[in-house]
């Protein structure tokens, strides 16, 4: 996979645009690709229960339908 | 293009007075503290956004609960959107939280707006059978600068012209919408408007644009006022405690299961809130672990533990209330599709806390400041989600206004020391919320009137000015059928940006408890003279609206009847057909964590769509050009009837052909100033000139103020002839917000010289720009020829240039005009004190005026992200260089 800023646990986002890294606090775009202090966000993408659809950015999650950028889940356990 | 030809322009005076040779600065400018400076900067920056996460977790628990009583499935789904928000905190905040974790962040509400997010094929299918918002989002412009998202790229998608959506998250985002097809407020009030025989009316009637919006699901709830005072007093875990002692209370009662799961799913909610603000403690707790800066730290950690103490206990202290109320104002924009939760009187509300605080050196007032200018920032951020069209009518605001001044309960002053720090702040950090608005009386001081005027010397357009005489009057007539107390009409404010909202006294503090003011969101006006002279045809659709007549008015009583008529029918089918759509939503998006702050809700077991409000008869309809439809009619009088000048063929030949100019929705030149004429037409000249120079409103002349006030009365007895949902009369309301734009759009050129798609007047009670002749006083004039405590709002715009009020003596000048027109009825004013030149350089060269502020109609906004045909009506206004 392909890590970009956007997925990393120390990205604070600004807008869809931006963020700051909350390690180096330098504003960054957020579709840069990670650097190597990445740390991957709890998102469903990275979620060892993640299974993708044939939908592109659709899953399913215990026949839950869900998204490879959803936060929030109490469950996710990393892959 | 040619150059435009502006002869008629002589009869149109956009300023009275002589302007100073050199663009006059605004007089008061002060410097903002370090941390709001870098607050600001971030919101400059930042674009507006939207997040899923909200809607997801809400759609994906509705349905895991599908069977359960509809209250618990609500409180249910609004504890796991809630509590499933992530954290988002920036260094230089004080004042924390967002709606999501973005600074201008947003969410659909898809169980009461589902179809704007679809694409226009799968829209086309819904819009054909309801009365949509289609007609009217087609030819609604919209701002394009600031945060705006108007255009997509690669990895984010712009939505309804203003947000943007990264990519990855537009396929759920569509799959929840598809999923509340037939399910959400939008999806099924249409079909409970169908109830209604003439449904085919209300259709027509939309498509025509005879109306800007339907609020039922666009922006159901708001232009209320959020109530602190149960909050402060019990804290959210003691109005959790409360629910389940009212559950226990009322379970033996058969009669009270719709209580039960009233207070039940209001427990869930809070549950959820509570749950949210434990994610900022955590996030608050990392970041001071990480931060090496002391004071950083320390900040940091005060804030852990003020958001884990107010997430169950009443504030103990000032900040502890500020970051209370500021949590309580963002759960409630996040559980309903709404705008203009007003704060209220937030000042007199905190004061006891912030006094305390002072007297026992816990807080200075330069820190209070320091944090005032900070949440001035953080209000600024707060974002809706809504369509276009709404879109257009809101002008991208969300309308929180704070009340100063005006009266307490037991009549004294209500003014204090707390509430000069609200407006110094405003002073130093000037932003587009929260809005202020002085409730003027005469119990308040000279020096306290001063400090506002410095305000509005800053141009940012705050304070506005309201009259406390006319609130209090309001309230004890339009509430008089609930038995409304003086204490709680004493204790009114604003919501939104100007509807008068009683207020709800508790052991003598000021709070709240009214419904929302919502309903038929502005009726244009000018729209039904065109039905009325195109015999029932909207002349630009040429469908036909209303079945044909076939008769021609023989004079202006016939015609001015006919008027009325169709007046009375438009607003007749609005409200009728609201009531039976607005209905069905009561169901489907409770508002159940702003019920639970309102006033008396939570001990009558019902939310606000249940009347569990004190004060319940706010349902409102409003129109826009009713200025426009008022010169209208007067030129109509004098140059058809009176003078006989041409006949009203002729008169509809010429509008039909917009007098020989080109239609401003091609010269994209939206006011007077600057019309391009497309062919030489000596008789549509003629026309033209008569219509121009016919008797206009605002000029202290009864030949037009009569017809204002034959308007204003029909608008008036036609609205309270239906009654709402809780068998209320429905209230009349005059303002504009962002709709004479769009509605002016709508309409063809008029009999009083207005071109066609140009923007109407602004406001309710503005002259049309260029048409006030006798100065700011023959203003106030017209503006009080009507009885102002007959609606729930009117309002007056004016434009001053900065060097009409320098100095004191300025200041006192532009006192005395407030004072004067309080003193003779009238209920708002409000200013733009600007140098109209400036506003075109600013046009010009947005990028240079990035914090350019300007007051629009009832709230303020950036210049850059106002619409080019609100821009241009702005600039038209007229500039008064003498007060």
């Amino acid at each position: 996979m392909n890590d970009l800023c956007k997925d990393c646990r120390n990205l604070s986002a600004r807008d869809v645009f931006r963020g700051v890294c909350t390690l180096s606090k330098e504003t960054v775009l957020i579709d840069t690709p990670a650097c190597p202090k990445f740390v991957c966000a709890a998102k469903c993408k990275y979620c060892a229960k993640y299974q993708p659809s044939e939908k592109e950015n659709l899953g399913v999650c215990g026949g839950v339908m869900v998204y490879p950028d959803l936060t929030g889940c109490e469950d996710f356990t990393a892959r | 293009m040619a150059k435009p030809e502006t002869e008629n322009n002589q009869y149109l005076c956009f300023t009275c007075g002589t302007p100073p040779e050199e663009i006059g600065e605004r007089e008061v400018k002060k410097s903002a503290c370090a941390r709001a400076k870098q607050l600001l900067q971030e919101f400059y920056d930042a674009k507006i956004s939207l997040d899923t996460t909200f809607p997801y977790w809400y759609t994906r628990t509705w349905q895991k609960e599908e069977g359960q009583h509809p209250m618990i499935r609500r409180g249910l789904a609004m504890k796991s959107a809630f509590s499933h928000l992530e954290a988002a905190i920036r260094p230089s905040e004080i004042l924390v939280m967002s709606r999501n974790k973005y600074v201008r962040g947003a969410s659909i509400t898809p169980w009461t707006a589902n179809e704007f997010p679809l694409s226009d094929e799968e829209r086309a299918e819904q819009d054909k059978k309801i009365a949509s918002n289609k007609a009217l989002e087609e030819i609604t412009i919209l701002a394009t600068g600031g945060g705006v998202v108007s255009e997509s790229t690669p990895q984010v998608l712009s939505m309804a012209r203003r947000y943007g959506l990264r990519a990855e998250e537009h396929a759920a985002l569509i799959e929840i919408c598809r999923y509340w097809k037939n399910k959400s407020a939008e999806d099924t009030c249409w079909k409970w408007g169908t109830m209604h025989p003439e449904y085919d009316t209300l259709v027509r009637f939309k498509n025509a644009v005879l109306m800007a919006a339907d609020m039922e699901y666009g922006n159901r709830h708001g232009r209320s006022v959020t109530n602190y005072q149960i909050v402060f007093e019990k804290g959210f875990q003691g109005m959790i405690d409360r629910c389940r002692e009212l559950i226990a209370e009322n379970v033996g009662k058969g009669e009270a299961v719709d209580k039960i799961a009233y207070w039940q799913g209001t427990i869930y909610a809070i549950e959820g809130v509570q749950a949210w603000i434990g994610k900022y403690v955590a996030e608050a707790e990392r970041l001071a672990a990480l931060e090496t800066a002391p004071e950083q730290k320390a900040v940091y950690e005060a804030m852990a533990d003020r958001l884990a103490w107010i997430s169950k206990n009443p504030p103990r202290n000032f900040m502890d209330a500020l970051q209370l109320h500021w949590t309580c104002q963002l759960e409630v924009y996040n559980e309903m599709q709404g705008s203009g939760f007003s704060p209220g009187r937030l000042g007199q509300v905190l004061y006891p806390y912030w006094k305390k605080d002072i007297d026992e050196g816990r807080i200075t007032r330069e820190q209070t400041l320091e944090v005032l200018e900070c949440m001035r920032v953080k209000y600024t951020e707060l974002e809706i989600a809504t369509c276009a069209g709404t879109t257009g009518i809101l002008a991208g605001n969300t309308f929180n206004n704070i009340c100063l001044g005006g009266v307490k309960p037991d009549g004294s002053s209500a003014e204090n020391e707390l509430e000069y720090l609200f407006v110094q702040a405003a002073i130093n950090c000037p932003t587009v919320s929260p809005t202020l608005s002085v409730i003027y009386d005469g119990k308040l001081s000279n020096a306290f009137l001063l400090k506002c005027i410095e305000c509005n010397k800053t141009g940012c357009g705050m304070p506005a000015w309201v009259s406390n005489r006319v609130g209090i009057e309001y309230c004890m007539k339009n509430h008089a059928c609930e038995g409304i107390t003086l204490e709680d009409a004493r204790a009114w404010s604003i919501g939104g940006c100007l509807e008068i909202q009683p207020g709800a006294v508790f052991d003598g503090k000021i709070g709240a408890g009214a419904y929302s003011s919502s309903g038929i969101n502005f009726i244009n006006v000018p729209k039904v003279l065109e039905l009325v002279l195109f015999d029932g045809v909207d002349p630009r659709t040429n469908v036909r609206v209303f079945p044909a007549t076939g008769k021609k008015p023989e004079t202006f009583e016939e015609l001015l009847t006919q008027f009325k008529a169709y007046f009375r029918k438009v607003i007749h089918i609005f409200e009728e057909t609201y009531n039976l759509k607005v209905s069905a939503t009561f169901e489907l998006d409770q508002p159940l964590l702003f019920s639970a702050l309102s006033a008396d809700c939570i001990e009558k077991g019902a939310d606000i769509d249940h009347a569990g409000c004190r004060y319940n008869r706010c349902f409102t309809t409003w129109i826009t050009g009713q200025v426009n439809a008022t010169n209208s009619l007067a030129s109509i009088k004098k140059n058809v009837f009176d003078e006989k000048n041409f006949t009203l063929d002729e008169l509809k030949d010429a509008l039909i052909h917009n007098f020989g100019y080109v239609s401003a929705l091609e010269t994209r030149s939206f006011s007077m100033m600057e019309q391009t004429k497309a062919v030489s037409n000596p008789e549509w000249e003629r026309i033209h000139a008569l219509c121009l120079r016919a008797p206009k409103y605002g000029n202290d002349d009864e030949y037009a103020d009569d017809i204002y006030i034959e308007i204003a009365k029909c608008f008036r007895d036609s609205v309270e002839e239906i009654t709402d949902v809780f068998g209320n009369p429905w209230c009349p309301s005059m303002l504009s917000v962002g709709t004479h734009g769009p509605l002016g759009q709508a309409d063809i050129a008029s009999a009083d010289g207005r071109l066609a798609g140009v923007t109407l007047a602004d406001g309710g009670q503005s002259p049309y720009p260029g048409t006030d002749r006798n100065g700011p006083y023959a203003v106030l004039s017209s503006a009080t020829v009507i009885d102002h405590t007959d609606f729930k709002n009117t309002q007056l715009n004016m434009k001053l240039h900065p060097a009409s009020i320098k100095g004191s003596t300025g200041s006192d000048k532009m006192l005395e005009l407030i004072r004067a027109f309080m003193d003779n009825g009238g209920y708002h004013i409000q200013f733009n004190v600007v140098d109209s030149r400036m506003l075109r350089q600013a046009q010009d060269e947005p990028q240079n005026y990035r914090d350019l502020l300007v007051r629009v109609a009832g709230f303020t906004q950036y210049w850059c992200e106002i619409s080019k045909p609100i821009q241009d009506e702005l600039i038209a206004r007229t500039e008064y260089e003498e007060v």
